[in-house]
């Protein structure tokens, strides 16, 4: 489990200080995915750098396990970076080693034998599907292969933690397929607890379980991805129904409200159930449905009777809805 | 230059060659052995560097610019003193190699600061996130990314080298320069200076080429 707690970040700058994480607090249950959704100049990297142990919090602190790790200095530093393996934007490889002397790199660093290193090497090599690219050079890899080399190399010294700081924001929509499905394999075959960072709405809603997102430095919303999704209002939410937040709120003297379904809510014909129980007219404005994680999320805005309002409210609660009114 | 004088002079030619490849050669060592080293400490000192230290970075920086401020012809005559000290004689070409030494040292380190400044700031952090000291970071790191530049650098302190031996060797430092001015000047056989010269060419070009071939083969971008 790590936990982040109320971790400021503070860069003093010769024209003010820049509060780049304002209290953050964020779980990561041990074996999950979790994501950290926001947009540039959010801190999603500052966070990250705090939790990679490369950057120290002005306050707060990361608790991995129960130890907090912040505070650390000299060899136990270096000994507890090596238990954290880091993907990087742009990859990061070393141009002067090739795909194996990159791979080998953390455990050369450990002071692991030669022997012993090739083994691994070839192991993590498989696993990314790269063995034949073993003596080949960084250069001559297309953009997904040299991130494969990438996450290969921060597994090498068998971390327990895996940070990934835009892992797939430099790759087309097919190769970032492709290495957030290695990403969670890795997740699942090694167990191995990963952080993701990113922009894009996509990658949280393909591979994380829980995502926490980051607004100016601070956690605007966090919990598991599908509830997210079905939350209005969370950038999560209105990115993945642009159609609501570009629908009407005019409601010609009737009711608007917002309605999200979650899970079993989404499989129910609550809409019908609504209009029965209220005898009025129900008018769907906008809507969509979406499979987040296996789950079914639904967000519709409709227009109500002002006299069934309170009516249809009840029942869509009832049946598990969530229900805002609009206007 | 008569097909007597070519006899004459053609022993003694090959010999000066050798002297000023030798003075080149050992001052060329002495110059990577201790200007790396140098150039490492200017950057990481430096301000963004692995361990930066305005004090020690200006001390250094200081000492190296003055160094490499001096004309060469006026240093090699300032430290006449260390020169006795450090190989026992003030002429021939091991007394050129000394003021060689002395003028390439904070010429090179200056390349190889800007070589290392080179080394994309994300390698040397991905470096760090393993868990590397900083003396893994300068060894296994910093170096190897920037070896191309470093050789590259290096011809460039090679080449110039070559030049100042001819100037060594025109104040009784051994080797072209000195066979040059002695033979060729004092003695007006201006054919011998110009042979001279036109070795002087080849060498350089070989040196040139030698050392671009090196640095591609070291490049894997
Ligand atoms: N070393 C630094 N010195 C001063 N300010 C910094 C420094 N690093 C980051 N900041 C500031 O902190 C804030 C957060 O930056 P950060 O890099 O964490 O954002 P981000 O969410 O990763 O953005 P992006 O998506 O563009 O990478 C920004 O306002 C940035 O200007
Ligand atoms: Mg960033």
């Amino acid at each position: 489990m790590i936990s982040i707690r109320e971790l400021r970040k503070v860069y003093p700058t010769p024209t003010g200080d820049v509060v780049a994480l304002d209290g953050v607090d964020i779980d990561v249950p041990t074996g999950r995915v979790a994501g950290v959704l926001g947009r540039s100049g959010a801190g999603k990297s500052t966070l990250l750098r705090c939790v990679s142990l490369l950057d120290r919090p002005t306050s707060g602190s990361v608790l991995v396990d129960g130890a907090d790790l912040s505070g650390l200095s000299g060899a136990d530093l270096l000994a507890a970076r090596r238990r954290i393996g880091n993907v990087f934007q742009r990859f990061n490889l070393l141009d002067s080693r090739t795909v194996a002397g990159n791979v080998a790199l953390p455990l050369e660093l450990a002071g692991e034998p030669r022997s012993r290193r090739a083994a691994r090497v070839d192991e993590l090599l498989e696993l990314v599907g790269l063995s034949d690219k073993k003596s080949s050079y960084p250069a001559q890899l297309s953009g997904g292969q040299q991130q494969r080399v990438g996450v290969a190399r921060a597994l090498a010294a068998r971390p327990d933690l895996l940070l990934c700081d835009e892992a797939t924001s430099a790759l087309d929509p097919e190769t970032t397929r492709s290495v957030l499905a290695l990403l969670r394999r890795v997740n699942e075959e090694l167990g191995v607890t990963i952080v993701l960072i990113t922009h894009e709405m996509d990658v949280v809603t393909t591979v994380c379980d829980t995502a926490a997102i980051l607004e100016k430095g601070t956690v605007a919303a966090s919990g598991p991805v599908a509830e997210l999704a079905a939350t209005p209002g969370t950038m999560l939410s209105d990115g993945l129904f642009p159609q609501l937040g570009a629908a009407d709120v005019a409601g010609d003297g009737r009711a608007v409200l917002d309605v999200s379904f979650l899970g079993d809510a989404a499989d129910r014909p609550l809409l019908s159930e609504a209009i029965r129980a209220t005898d009025g007219d129900v008018t769907i404005l906008a809507g969509g449905v979406e499979t987040v994680r296996g789950s079914r999320v639904g967000r519709l805005r409709v227009a109500v009777d002002t006299t069934a309002v309170s009516e249809a409210t009840k029942v869509l609660r009832t049946g598990g809805a969530r229900v805002e009114a609009v206007a | 230059m008569t097909g007597e004088g070519w006899d004459r002079w053609a022993p003694e030619l090959w010999q000066a060659t050798l002297e000023t490849l030798a003075i080149v050669g050992i001052a060329g060592v002495v110059t990577v052995l201790l200007g790396l080293p140098l150039g490492v400490a200017l950057s990481v000192t430096g301000p963004g560097g692995l361990t930066p230290s305005r004090t020690v970075s200006r001390v250094l920086g200081a000492v190296v610019d003055i160094g490499r401020s001096i004309p060469f012809i006026i240093l090699m005559i300032a430290i006449v003193p260390f020169t006795r000290l450090v190989v026992g004689t003030t002429i021939g070409s091991s007394a050129a190699a000394v003021p060689l030494t002395v003028a390439a040292i904070p010429f090179f380190a200056r390349l190889v600061e800007a070589a290392l400044r080179e080394v994309s700031p994300g390698v040397v952090d991905a470096g760090a996130s393993m868990g590397a000291s900083r003396r893994q970071l300068i060894v296994k790191v910093l170096v190897p990314e920037a070896l191309p530049s470093i050789v590259a650098g290096l011809t460039v302190t090679v080449v110039a080298m070559i030049g100042y031996t001819a100037m060594a060797g025109a104040v009784g430092g051994g080797g072209l320069g000195e066979l040059a001015v002695s033979y060729g000047y004092h003695r007006f056989e201006t054919g011998v200076t110009w042979v001279t010269v036109a070795i002087l060419v080849v060498v350089v070009k070989a040196v040139q080429t030698a050392g671009d071939l090196c640095a591609r083969r070291l490049s894997h971008r």
